[in-house]
């Protein structure tokens, strides 16, 4: 499991842990939620499908949004920003 | 008449099924607000301690093999309901039971070791986001273990009828779409934290 990829501070292991927890996610539906069997099933996925959009929209809609927000709307920081990101040095302007 | 009867019934089950699945996709959308709501907040700790110094990994380890354990004897269950017999049926959903509140207790034995060592929600956006987020979740396994409570009284004076066994199917996806849930808050809050 991931726990253990992340216990051992392997290299480069955000895309790993996502993936097991992805398989994780596929497994439970295949064998426990027993996605694609029963009468209703196209209905079933027709549900699950937009549903998963709606979370996909919301979730990475909502972290770049937020991100730019914070990036331009909080004043104390915004100067520390264009420092540390753009290279510009203030008195360059 | 038997046979259009069951049909009917078959039929209208099916219907009710597909109707708790769309209630759980909502319920889905609701926690992907929270999980957005932490990822955009977990920077935001108003320089108090960050995700990776509160959090420890062994018992969020501990929460999640009783979490997956309980989804598996709660399939059990429903595979000895499908057979007809009762009471694996509600032994095995006794296991889950049990399992589910050994979660809520270590999930709230955390919650006090935060709280006591002064992490409240009240402390920083980035605590408000992480409480609001995993105590929904602990609300609803919350609800679950009450909802197997009434589940199991229902087994044991009525018998497995098909009315009750499509109950049943009802609160084992309930149950199953918690793991799975869980399975997110286990990777996004707590590994992702130690990364």
């Amino acid at each position: 499991m991931a726990y253990f990829a992340v216990a051992n501070h392997a290299p480069n292991i955000l895309p790993i842990i996502l993936t097991l927890a992805i398989i994780q996610l596929f497994v439970q539906l295949i064998f426990f939620l027993h996605v694609g069997k029963g009468s209703d099933r196209i209905w079933n996925l027709v549900v699950l499908f937009s549903t998963v959009g709606i979370v996909l929209i919301l979730v990475l809609g909502s972290i770049w949004i937020m991100g730019h927000l914070n990036y331009n709307m909080t004043p104390g920081q915004v100067q520390e920003f264009i420092l540390k990101d753009e290279s510009l040095m203030p008195d360059m302007k | 008449m038997q046979k259009p009867d069951l049909q009917i019934t078959q039929h209208n089950d099916s219907k009710t099924i597909l109707g708790f699945w769309v209630y759980l996709m909502t319920d889905l959308i609701m926690f992907a607000v929270l999980f957005a709501t932490y990822a955009a907040l977990k920077t935001s700790t108003f320089g108090g301690p960050g995700p990776s110094e509160l959090f420890s990994l062994n018992g969020a380890l501990a929460e999640t093999l009783i979490l997956l354990t309980s989804s598996f004897t709660c399939g059990l269950a429903m595979l000895a309901a499908h057979r007809q017999n009762k009471n694996q049926t509600i032994i095995w959903f006794l296991v889950t039971l049990a399992l589910g509140l050994t979660f809520l207790g270590l999930e709230l034995k955390e919650f006090s070791q935060l709280i006591a060592e002064g992490h409240t929600w009240q402390k920083s956006a980035f605590l408000s986001s992480f409480f609001a987020l995993v105590s929904t979740h602990g609300l609803h396994i919350a609800i679950g273990s009450l909802w197997i409570v009434v589940a199991i009284k229902q087994i044991y004076s009525r018998g497995l009828t098909p009315f009750i066994t499509s109950k049943l199917t009802r609160l084992s996806l309930f149950w199953h779409f918690l793991d799975i849930v869980w399975i997110f808050i286990f990777t996004i809050v707590y590994l992702m934290a130690k990364v």
